[in-house]
């Protein structure tokens, strides 16, 4: 077997985009980072720099019989983004919004507390939200929040959570440790200016707040286009002939006769 | 009032994950603190943009400015950024009370997409340099000054805003600091002959020119420094 090979993360990939562009499932790539699995914790925020070694693909052997055709099913890991977006704190309800990815445009209502969420085509970098009730108009980058250990990552938190308005460049200026005293002082933590822990855990706990219904936002329709995401994106017909570089994770035989 | 865009860095989760990525747009009223032009000790009248606390004290270390914003019953004491600049959350409609330099400003945010008055208009005229400092007030009179009419306070102040700016490098300081005398200059024949000088030998600010109240040239810069 092959050993396997280390990639630096960039800034805009995810454990996802990464595994996906080696043709791996994430968890298969994450199970072989065991130390970056214990400093970064969550596998959806890696920090551009961060090596990540690719284990080497598994080798599955099928004896497949001729004079019958044999469909082979490439499983995926689906991704998707999911927020909840608000305007002064408070949940921006039931309105309509339109996210525009890769020029695809999907249209959907927000949920009673301000969910969006849609499914992400593989390798989409950042698209357009616009709530035109709310007159917002936002440009999304996927898979570029940094870890929240990270200056950068808490900086991109604070910005999202309406504090920060400074770049997000990993600099703790000034203007950073003004933001981050406001945030302190309106949720009742020490006033410091410093990103410590009990500011981390709020931070964590307000922006990647823990969502126990996903199932809360209505699914967004297809506005145009027949090739949105209406189909579940879980699973995608593969023809065989064309993937002979491809590792099936999983695979199912058909008897077409 | 133009739309921003914004921008902003989320997480593309894994289909399994449990959380979400939270977007909160909170409208910020951003107001930007400046140095009075040609303040006594201010280097030199090329600064007069410099920010409040980017201005160096006779030290030369920076001053923050502290203030307080009141709304929601909170009052902490915050301090200017060192940009000059600080952002007030406040949704359209709402009403808070600015503290600096121990004076309270009521600060209400106006109805999405209202503005001030053109500025073509003696009240939209008034209305910035009002915000930028140039009194119009009659003393002992409770108005502001800002009615639309175009009195001698009006004329002064318009003076006045031309005359600070027009930044000109290797000003006598002496004559910097006559420019700080307001409303004067029109019954001085002393500022008089210092903003001579100025046309003559500092070349002026191009763009300004002590010349009345209803050049384009004098409202662009108006729009330019009220921000508005």
């Amino acid at each position: 077997m092959p050993t396997g090979q280390t990639y630096i993360v960039q800034q805009g990939d995810c454990l996802s985009s990464i595994a996906d562009s080696f043709d791996m499932l994430p968890k298969t790539v994450w199970d072989a980072n065991s130390d970056l699995k214990q400093k970064r914790q969550n596998p959806n925020t890696l920090m551009p720099g961060d090596q990540l070694l690719i284990p080497a693909p598994r080798v599955k052997t099928f004896n497949g019989a001729t004079d019958k055709q044999h469909r082979f099913v490439l499983k995926t890991v689906p991704t998707k983004i999911r927020l909840v977006i608000e305007q002064h704190q408070q949940p921006i309800a039931g309105k309509s919004y339109e996210l525009t990815i890769d020029g695809k445009k999907l249209s959907g209502t927000t949920s009673d507390s301000g969910l969006i969420e849609v499914p992400l085509p593989a390798g989409a970098k950042s698209g357009v939200l616009e709530i035109p009730d709310a007159e917002i108009e936002c440009e999304l980058q996927f898979g570029c929040l940094d870890p929240l250990e990270e200056v950068s990552g808490a900086q991109a938190r604070l910005q999202n959570l309406g504090y920060y308005y400074g770049d997000v460049d990993g600099e703790p200026s000034d203007e950073w440790s003004e933001s981050l005293s406001l945030f302190q002082s309106d949720y009742g933590l020490d006033v410091s200016g410093e990103l410590d822990g009990p500011t981390q855990q709020k931070l964590l706990a307000q922006h990647d707040k823990e969502h126990s219904n996903p199932t809360d936002a209505a699914p967004p329709a297809a506005a145009a286009g027949p090739s949105t995401t209406d189909v579940p994106p879980d699973e995608s017909d593969v023809p065989s002939e064309e993937d002979d570089d491809a590792i099936f994770q999983a695979w199912e035989e058909s008897d077409d006769s | 009032m133009a739309k921003t865009v914004l921008q902003r860095r989320i997480m593309r989760l894994l289909d399994e994950a449990t959380y979400v990525n939270t977007i909160n747009v909170t409208d910020q009223v951003a107001i930007e603190f400046v140095w009075y032009p040609g303040e006594s000790g201010t280097p030199a009248i090329d600064s007069l943009v410099d920010t409040l606390v980017a201005a160096p004290g006779t030290d030369g270390a920076e001053r923050k400015i502290e203030y307080t914003w009141a709304r929601t019953g909170k009052v902490p004491v915050k301090r200017t950024m060192t940009s000059g600049r600080i952002n007030i959350p406040l949704p359209p409609g709402a009403t808070g009370v600015l503290t600096v330099f121990g004076t309270g400003w009521q600060i209400t945010r106006a109805a999405v997409g209202a503005v001030l008055d053109p500025v073509a208009t003696v009240q939209g005229m008034q209305e910035r340099l009002n915000q930028l400092g140039y009194q119009l007030r009659v003393p002992g009179q409770k108005s502001n000054g800002v009615d639309g009419v175009a009195g001698r306070k009006t004329e002064n102040a318009v003076l006045a805003f031309q005359t600070d700016y027009r930044p000109i490098a290797g000003a006598p300081a002496a004559a910097a600091n006559r420019l700080s005398v307001r409303g004067e200059w029109a019954l001085n024949p002393a500022i008089a002959a210092n903003l001579n000088w100025y046309n003559q030998v500092g070349g002026g600010h191009p763009n300004v020119n002590p010349s009345g109240t209803d050049s384009a040239a004098l409202q662009a810069a108006l729009v330019a420094a009220a921000g508005a």
